[in-house]
């Protein structure tokens, strides 16, 4: 019965599962075997977002309300992109008028609870940091849960909050909710309300909404909080909902805030596990507000003076940097050519198990130079793995420049597979190589950490002291953290940084927030303090720019304070990350965590030790189905024994079991006449006690590559014009990026008004006059890619 | 009466009774002019409605030259024609006696359409009883004992036969994959009813007046008094595709992928089975047979309590079944592998008609490569593959976790080992056959699933769906569309001396020294589709396989060039080109085997001896070409045969 399929079809090109997600938004309902939302049959009708910023802490809770508008009961993957830096601390879905909260659990029970739920037939969500072991453990970016059942002409509530830690940089702080879509097509909100709220310590100006799309109407302003709100029906979400705000004051000044509760609550009936604390300590926060940034990106302010630098830039090409990765380390490595003086000097090294210099020695780096090192970084291929000790040995050395003012840039995922690859020896390995360099030859240390991945533990250890660090996920945009990671090169941080607090013995566990300040940001540290006390005193001291810096403050430190909530989970979250970082140059032990998974419980957030656990009904865990040929390939719970596939076109395949890689896999071949397009795949799972499962995934057939068509409204332009683009492409398009020769890659994005993807590329008033190629280049989720060449004449 | 008197009496009344004695004639002319044209109406309806098709008698004869190598069959239907036993597969029809002896196999292809064989049945059409076959393409087959005879629709979707079912009053009913359900009298052959038109029919049970469709995702289409009532997931069934039917006794029997609902009084009654892929189903007494996909054949109990489903302990069957036959008190299973007899007991299965000993594992070949001692490599789409061993006629065949889908298999004499590239890596053997390493991911290969592999100076280059990746003594590295390519997806190469030719999805790139020297598309050149499936270098020229256009020539100038009949809008197969002796051969989809003669400059194309005309895998040795299909493998001499 099966038939004469092609043969061929096993290249059809693109076969694409949807997993949801590799990229994500904030809040979309994907109608179950839907690539995109759809509003005919689940709309957004309600959207409310609360913002509430707390000095460093920013806590955002979501709610939404979706109406499904078909006859039948409707299902949907719910998917949530986080920005970095932030993580879920709460997620419920009601079911009628029963809020079902999500709970944190310890990593294994919390597999356990998942999968006997799940033979319940009851799908429960799982956040979790790693597939596998704590040891494993990584951050996922993206939150997912399947939402089911939302009745028939019914509606759905879903909620969502999380906490993200806030930077300043430059004496500014950013803070977005990420609304605008990432990947999926724009939703609308039938009513969107907003309401924002900043608190800081420090005096506050100049705060303003970025954007148009969601002005807050101001109920209260003065130098140390803002109240907002906004209000609008049929919004659709063309921006980011975006606030901006500037430190008034641009003296150095250290502030105190604290928080006791000397009654906590009862535990949550939702706990599955209720632990009590026997007493209550109290926190406080101490924030360093240090002077020296100012409005003026410090790039730029380099580029006016300063005194010329050597930039290394180590750029991973290690198989684990393929595809997004790589991408963006590219997009980082060419702002940070582009943004070097022609006085300046710099040097590439490409690094994966061997290493290979672009120069033998840095050199200027004038306009020739940087195309030639980008090319040179494009032609190479990727391959092997990381040895990240060799690359930073090489550095170190003479191809990585000598004398003063040097930074090595290190743009990876940071996870070493060659060389030394235990955290800790071969942060320890650096410290020692540094110190045998005079002290005015050590270069700076500057980490561009791409991908959900990112071995942010090591990265943190080699830029202790005199580094920076800055990860971007894979779904954030990499436009702002990129600007701020370069800005800072080329500066030097605050040195000799330390806290004090009096009365000595009054404190516990007191730790630092950054681990690396900068002139112009802020510096903060979170501890307990055990008994109450009317007054204590609290210094911090540095050097800045060779010049000492001291601040005091003083503080009482109240029986009871319940001002600023979110500090004893601020406290716990540094706690955990220093118990972690000790694991990691020590090993495991059982109290450390022990402590990590009481913490992570007692104050939600997910560790490497604790999942999430969004129960009931929601996401199985991931059963991908791999992009790339027609293999079918799905990875399912240890207990089942069977998958059965049931293809759209009539065949029937049992799938294999591949023991080596834990996956079941099977071939298929798609039918002569089976178009481009988007179809269901059925899977019939049983289990080893007869239980049987159903699942459909879904996999794109795209035997093209992407189609790419450029609008200009004309093809020649001045020097200092701004080249409006216009772009069509193809359905299945995932980024669209224009190259000029010289010039730094725009991305364009989906404009909804325009109907079109656009973007703007800006002709320097010094480019040289001539013919140029516009190439624009459109890759789709299989990462098919197809392109097009413009020509254009830059005239005087 | 005078009719004067009456029309004196009444002028009025004669007035009026002419006046009703001309409308009755100008109604009867009405009548008969409308009754004209409705006759007329229907005779254009039926005629339209009327399929068109042609029947032929098959009488083919095996070309002289050509060898089938043979590969195991596997069934799908079962029959009992004039005391012998009927199996059929998609590679031809297997008879037997009633004791299980075979008796004569016919080949798709050969005695038979060039089309699998999907569904049998028996039945008075016309005339004799015959032996109905229903194929994947190739229309309806009939059998009398002595000839075949091929009814083949005009339409293609008429040829795409899923099921039959013959009705008592001298018709069959045919099934078919998007075309819904056709009739046939032996004479005409037509739509059966527009309620019952455009399904993917999966399966067909009942008589002539009361009927039963099951469809491919609409659930089961009780037709019953002209009536045509519709039941799906939400309507009762435990999921809308229907895999089997049974109908005995006014209660119908829907076998799905999650069980069997029984209807009665053409409503759904009970879910049986819960859980079960039944593929096959048979009412045999009080019970319910259910063949499965992968747990043996469970027999229900069919009484009256309408409290669900008594569970049967299952009998245990290593292959899905596929169907049941029944002769007189014996049960017969049939599975993929063979004819499975129920003992006496009742609770065991004993084979009673297996597949023939074959020399190949599987019949759906993807890679074919000899090496120098002669052996033949045959890599199968799912089976791992085989090593034939002309000398010895020994057959080694390898299937694990990554020699499972073959994609290409490359002979390196320079090292004396065979390169097989699968979905699961790059699996190294050295010259006895042994599986020596397997190159994926952690071995350095931008991607597990390898397409193709070339070898190239100091080393080889493999291609994936992620880019490709040069292999050297100083280790691998890859590129992809970052690095220049012109799309990650790479399907076929060629090394020409220094340079690389690598086509992929999106055209083709010529790359030199690990760089792409240059990309051409159909945008920047004269190919005239971007995505490449196939490369054979011939003299100093590049044949170039596309799909979707056929061939074309690149030269060493970069220049494309067009075939008169070997360009066009047709596949090329998977890296399915080969230049040999004189000779460009491409496997095609659907086209069979084109052979270019280099001397003439002219394309032909082979159908005929092929078990498919999807040919997969192309191989030359000596006065042979080995062609590899998706329904197996062929030898074909060059030389005074039928090429």
């Amino acid at each position: 019965m099966i038939g004469r399929w092609t043969t061929l079809a096993k290249a059809v090109a693109a076969v694409l599962l949807l997993a949801a997600g590799a990229f994500a938004d904030a809040g979309v309902l994907i109608p179950l075997n839907r690539q995109q939302p759809d509003p005919s049959i689940l709309s957004l009708e309600e959207m409310s977002i609360d913002v509430r910023i707390d000095n460093g802490d920013a806590r955002v809770s979501i709610r939404q309300v979706y109406a499904n508008h078909t006859v039948n009961v409707q299902e949907g993957n719910y998917v949530f992109a986080l920005p970095a830096g932030a993580s879920v601390s709460d997620f419920a879905v009601w079911d009628g008028v029963t809020r079902i909260p999500g709970v944190i659990l310890e990593r294994k029970r919390a597999g356990e609870i998942y999968n006997a739920l799940k033979w319940q037939s009851i799908d429960p969500g799982l956040l979790q940091q790693g597939e596998r072991t704590a040891g494993e453990a990584r951050r996922s970016a993206v939150f997912s849960a399947r939402i089911v059942p939302i009745p028939a002409h019914g509606f759905k509530r879903v909620e969502i909050q999380y906490h993200e830690a806030l930077r300043v940089e430059n004496l500014k702080t950013f803070f977005a909710v990420p609304l605008h879509p990432e990947a999926y097509h724009v939703q609308t909100a039938r009513y969107l309300t907003i309401h924002f709220e900043l608190h800081s310590a420090h005096p506050i100006a100049d705060f303003r909404s970025v954007g148009s799309a969601y002005p807050l109407k101001l109920s209260e302003q003065n130098p140390h909080s803002g109240t907002g709100t906004f209000e609008g029906e049929n919004v659709t979400f063309n921006q980011d909902f975006a606030v901006q705000y500037a430190f008034a004051d641009s003296r150095d000044a250290l502030t105190v805030e604290t928080y006791r509760n000397p009654h906590p609550a009862q535990p949550s009936p939702a706990e599955m596990a209720p632990e009590r604390p026997a007493s209550e300590p109290g926190f406080f926060q101490a924030s360093a507000l240090f002077a020296g940034g100012d409005a003026q990106p410090a790039a730029s302010k380099a580029v006016a003076g300063g005194p010329p630098r050597t930039v290394v830039a180590l750029f991973d090409t290690s198989l684990s940097m393929q595809w997004d990765k790589l991408d963006r380390s590219f997009q980082a490595l060419e702002s940070l050519l582009e943004s070097l003086r022609p006085v300046d000097r710099f040097n590439v090294l490409l690094f994966n198990t061997q290493t290979s210099w672009f120069a033998p020695r840095p050199v200027a780096a004038d306009r020739a130079a940087v195309n030639q090192a980008l090319e040179f970084v494009r032609k190479s291929g990727i391959s092997g793995g990381t040895n990240l000790q060799q690359a930073l040995g090489a550095a170190l050395g003479p191809a990585g420049g000598e004398g003063p003012n040097r930074t090595l840039v290190l743009l990876s995922d940071g996870d070493p597979t060659r060389g030394s690859i235990g955290n800790a020896r071969l942060a320890a390995w650096f410290a020692e190589k540094e110190k045998l360099l005079p002290a005015a030859a050590r270069p700076q240390l500057y980490v561009f950490a791409v991908g959900d991945d990112a071995d942010l533990p090591l990265l943190r250890m080699l830029t202790a002291g005199r580094g920076v660090l800055e990860q971007v996920r894979s779904t954030e945009p990499i436009n702002f953290k990129l600007a701020a990671f370069i800005s800072k090169i080329g500066r030097s941080p605050l040195e000799r940084l330390t806290f004090a607090a009096t009365p000595v013995g009054g404190f516990d566990f007191v730790y630092p927030l950054e681990t690396t300040v900068f002139p112009g940001s802020l510096g903060a540290w979170v501890g307990q303090y055990r008994h109450p006390q009317p007054q204590a005193s609290f210094s911090v001291h540095a050097l800045r720019d060779g010049k000492e810096v001291s601040l005091q403050a003083h503080a009482a430190l109240p029986a009871e304070s319940l001002n600023h909530p979110a500090l004893p989970r601020t406290w716990a979250r540094a706690r955990v990350n220093a118990l972690l970082a000790e694991i990691a140059r020590h090993g495991e032990s059982r109290a450390a965590i022990d402590e990590i998974i009481r913490l992570s419980r007692r104050y939600k957030f997910v560790t490497p030790y604790t999942s999430f656990l969004a129960a009931p009904r929601a996401l199985l865990r991931p059963r991908v189905i791999r992009p790339g040929d027609p293999v079918l390939r799905v990875r399912t719970d240890p207990s089942i024994t069977s998958v059965v596939a049931f293809f759209p076109f009539g065949l029937i395949k049992k799938l294999r079991y591949l023991s080596n890689e834990d996956v079941w896999e099977t071939r298929f071949l798609a039918p002569d006449d089976m178009t481009n397009g988007t179809y269901g795949v059925r899977l019939i799972l049983r289990d080893h006690a007869g239980n049987v499962y159903r699942e459909s995934k879904t996999f794109v057939i795209e035997t093209q590559a992407p189609h790419v068509r450029v609008e200009l409204a004309r093809t020649r332009f001045h020097r200092g014009e701004t080249v409006s683009l216009r772009v069509a492409a193809s359905r299945w398009t995932r980024t669209i990026v224009a190259r000029l020769y010289g010039l730094p890659p725009v991305y364009l994005r989906w404009n909804p008004l325009a109907k079109s993807n656009t973007g703007a590329l800006v002709l320097p008033p010094d480019l040289p006059v001539g013919q140029y190629r516009l190439t624009v280049t459109a890759e789709d989720f299989a990462h098919n890619v197809g392109s097009q060449e413009v020509a254009i004449e830059v005239l005087p | 009466m005078k009719l004067t008197s009456i029309f004196g009496r009444a002028p009025w009344l004669t007035a009026l009774l002419l006046l009703g004695l001309g409308v009755a004639v100008l109604a009867g002319a009405a009548f008969w002019r409308a009754s004209r044209a409705l006759r007329g109406a229907a005779r254009e309806l039926a005629a339209q409605s009327h399929l068109p098709f042609q029947t032929v008698q098959l009488d083919r004869r095996v070309p002289e030259g050509t060898d089938w190598i043979s590969s195991p069959a596997v069934f799908n239907d079962a029959a009992l024609f004039e005391g012998r036993l009927f199996l059929s597969g998609p590679t031809g029809l297997f008879e037997y006696t009633a004791s299980g002896a075979l008796v004569a196999s016919y080949r798709a292809g050969l005695e038979l359409p060039a089309a699998p064989l999907t569904a049998l049945a028996t039945g008075q059409i016309s005339g004799r009883p015959r032996l109905w076959i229903a194929t994947h393409g190739g229309g309806l087959v009939s059998y009398d004992g002595k000839v075949f005879r091929q009814m083949l629709p005009a339409a293609p979707a008429g040829r795409d036969l899923t099921a039959l079912l013959p009705l008592a009053d001298g018709r069959l009913l045919l099934g078919t994959a998007k075309d819904g359900v056709l009739v046939y009298d032996g004479k005409r052959l037509s739509a059966f009813h527009p309620r019952l038109a455009h399904l993917a029919v999966t399966a067909l049970a009942g008589r002539e007046t009361d009927f039963w469709v099951g469809t491919l995702a609409r659930g089961v289409i009780h037709w019953h008094g002209g009536q045509a009532d519709a039941f799906t997931e939400s309507s009762g069934l435990p999921d809308p595709q229907v895999l089997s039917l049974a109908v005995a006794d006014g209660r119908a029997y829907v076998g799905t992928p999650l069980g069997v609902e029984e209807f009665s009084a053409g409503r759904p009654y009970r879910l049986l089975a819960k859980g079960f892929i039944a593929r096959a189903l048979r009412v045999r007494g009080a019970a319910l047979e259910v063949g499965t996909e992968d747990e043996g054949t469970l027999r229900i109990p069919l009484d009256a309590r309408p409290s669900g489903w008594r569970r049967a302990s299952t009998v245990a069957l290593p292959v899905p079944v596929r169907g049941f036959l029944e002769t007189g008190s014996q049960l017969y299973a049939l599975g993929e592998d063979g004819l499975y007899s129920l003992d006496a007991r009742g609770d065991g299965w004993q084979r009673f008609i297996g597949q023939q000993p074959t020399l190949l594992t599987s019949r759906n070949v993807s890679a074919l490569a000899f090496d120098p001692q002669g052996r033949l490599w045959v890599g199968y789409f799912d089976r791992g593959l085989d090593i034939l061993s002309p000398s010895t006629g020994r057959v080694t065949h390898v299937e694990d976790d990554h020699v499972y889908c073959v994609n290409r298999i490359v002979y390196d004499r320079s090292r004396n080992q065979a390169l097989v590239a699968t979905a699961n890596g790059l699996a190294l053997f050295d010259a006895a056959g042994r599986e020596r390493q397997v190159l994926g991911r952690a071995q350095g290969l931008i991607s597990g699933h390898v397409t193709d592999v070339a070898l190239i100076p100091g080393g080889m280059a493999v291609a994936t769906p992620a880019g490709i990746t040069l292999v050297d003594a100083s280790g691998t590295r890859s590129l992809y569309a970052f690095q220049g390519l012109v799309s990650n997806h790479v399907y076929a190469l060629g090394d020409a001396g220094g340079r690389l030719l690598v086509g992929t999805l999106g055209g083709l790139s010529i790359l030199q020294g690990g760089e792409v020297l240059a990309n051409f598309t159909s945008a920047n050149s004269g190919l005239k589709r971007n995505w490449i499936t196939a490369l054979a270098r011939v003299g100093n020229d590049w044949f170039v396989g596309t799909y979707g256009a056929g061939i074309l020539r690149f030269d060493s100038n970069g220049r494309w060039e067009t075939f008169d009949v070997g360009t066009g809008p047709f596949e090329v197969n998977f890296n399915a080109l080969l230049a040999s002796g004189g000779r460009v051969y491409a496997g095609t989809r659907g086209r069979g085997l084109m052979v270019y003669d280099r001397a003439a400059g002219r394309w032909t194309s082979l159908t005929a001896g092929l078990p498919s005309p999807n040919v997969t895998a192309l191989a030359a040795r000596g006065d042979w070409l080995y062609v590899g299909t998706e329904n197996g493998l062929v030898r074909i001499r060059t030389q005074g045969g039928a090429l």
